[in-house]
């Protein structure tokens, strides 16, 4: 439950079940029902409005939730299939972009490091887009918001912050937008205008932010602080992902995104931010000048 | 099997869409209905289905029909 709307959806489900609602909380998402008799009737009309009853109650630390997580997913367990494949499409994508880049660009130049935070951004970024579309039509309006929101400044930072480094506050700062604005839409939109909006403005944020921190880092540790930073938003967007696993995930079964779409996302995701590393102007500014 | 279309204000995310449909799925005639939050719509399929009940379930549910 998210919202006020949910509060209604869920009493009148436990009315219609011959039960009555005492107290009803979205936002710490548990009801006190107040019945007689068997409670599995009440526990099918709640389901049966779209929602579930936790195993796990509210009460239960994250900490615990995500160690039966990792168990489920070890033990490849059906309910993790999508997320597995997000992860599996995830590395093996990653892995052919690195070799298609050396390929392409030989011995390590100057920009190679960047290029393989371009790839690993690529890969995880299109791994939440891909989970995002996959269960858009199980997303509550939170949920949606949430999704935008953090798509479009993950993708904003990453990639501000890369082309920042290699180009310049300019060029970092109005490719990160761009590309946080248009994941950022591209997401959030399916919860409608509000998503969109969390989105656009997550992507104006993140790519501005991005390459304005990697630009006035250049003389303060900026190789460090790049690793820091790539992973910080990994660890997010694998929050993210973990988040549509276990709320939307419980809503209905969905198709995963082809690996061939998978892929071609991430090459395309790549592909712009090495062009715009090699083509677009450099700032005189930057250290990689 | 006529079709009624009622605009509906207020709606903002698929509970919506089904606290409308729960609702206006109780009205005597009634056969089905969709609702659309993003269309701001609800679609009322059914026989001898009394406008006004219907807009009386939109407005008991906390929306405005238009």
């Amino acid at each position: 439950m998210t919202c006020e709307s949910c509060e209604k959806l869920v009493t009148h489900a436990v009315e219609k079940a011959g039960a009555s609602v005492k107290e009803i909380s979205a936002s710490k998402g548990y009801a006190v029902i107040d019945y007689e008799g068997d409670k599995s009737a009440i526990e099918a009309a709640i389901e049966n409005a779209g929602y579930s009853l936790d195993e796990l109650p509210p009460s239960t630390p994250l900490e615990h939730q995500l160690s039966t997580f990792i168990g489920d997913f070890i033990a490849g367990k059906p309910a993790t299939r999508n997320i597995r494949a997000c992860f599996t499409y995830s590395v093996a994508t990653f892995l052919i972009l690195c070799a298609a880049l050396y390929f392409i660009f030989g011995s390590p130049n100057k920009y190679a490091l960047y290029m393989i935070y371009s790839a690993l951004s690529a890969v995880a970024v299109g791994g939440a887009i891909a989970l995002a579309r996959a269960y858009k039509s199980h997303f509550n309006c939170m949920e949606g918001m949430m999704v935008g929101m953090t798509v479009g400044m993950s993708a904003g930072f990453l990639f501000g912050a890369i082309v920042g480094a290699t180009n310049g506050m300019f060029v970092g700062s109005v490719f990160g937008m761009l590309v946080g604005m248009a994941l950022g839409y591209y997401v959030g939109k399916a919860c409608g205008v509000m998503g969109a909006m969390e989105g656009l403005m997550a992507g104006v944020m993140g790519g501005t932010m991005g390459a304005m921190l990697t630009v006035m880092m250049q003389f303060d540790h900026l190789g460090e602080f790049m690793l820091l930073f790539v992973l910080s938003n990994l660890l997010v967007l694998a929050g993210l992902k973990y988040m549509i696993y276990y709320y939307a995930g419980k809503r209905g079964e969905v198709k995963f995104m082809p690996p061939l779409n998978f892929f071609a996302l991430a090459l395309l995701l790549t592909a712009l931010t090495v062009a715009v590393m090699l083509f677009a102007p450099h700032s005189a500014s930057t250290i990689l000048y | 099997m006529p079709k009624q279309t009622f605009k509906v204000k207020g709606m903002h995310c698929p509970s919506c869409e089904k606290l409308l449909q729960m609702d206006i799925g109780d009205i005597p005639g009634v056969k089905s209905v969709k609702a659309d939050w993003k269309k701001g719509a609800v679609e009322v399929d059914g026989d001898k289905v009394d406008a006004g009940a219907v807009k009386k379930a939109i407005t008991g549910a906390g929306y405005e029909p238009q």
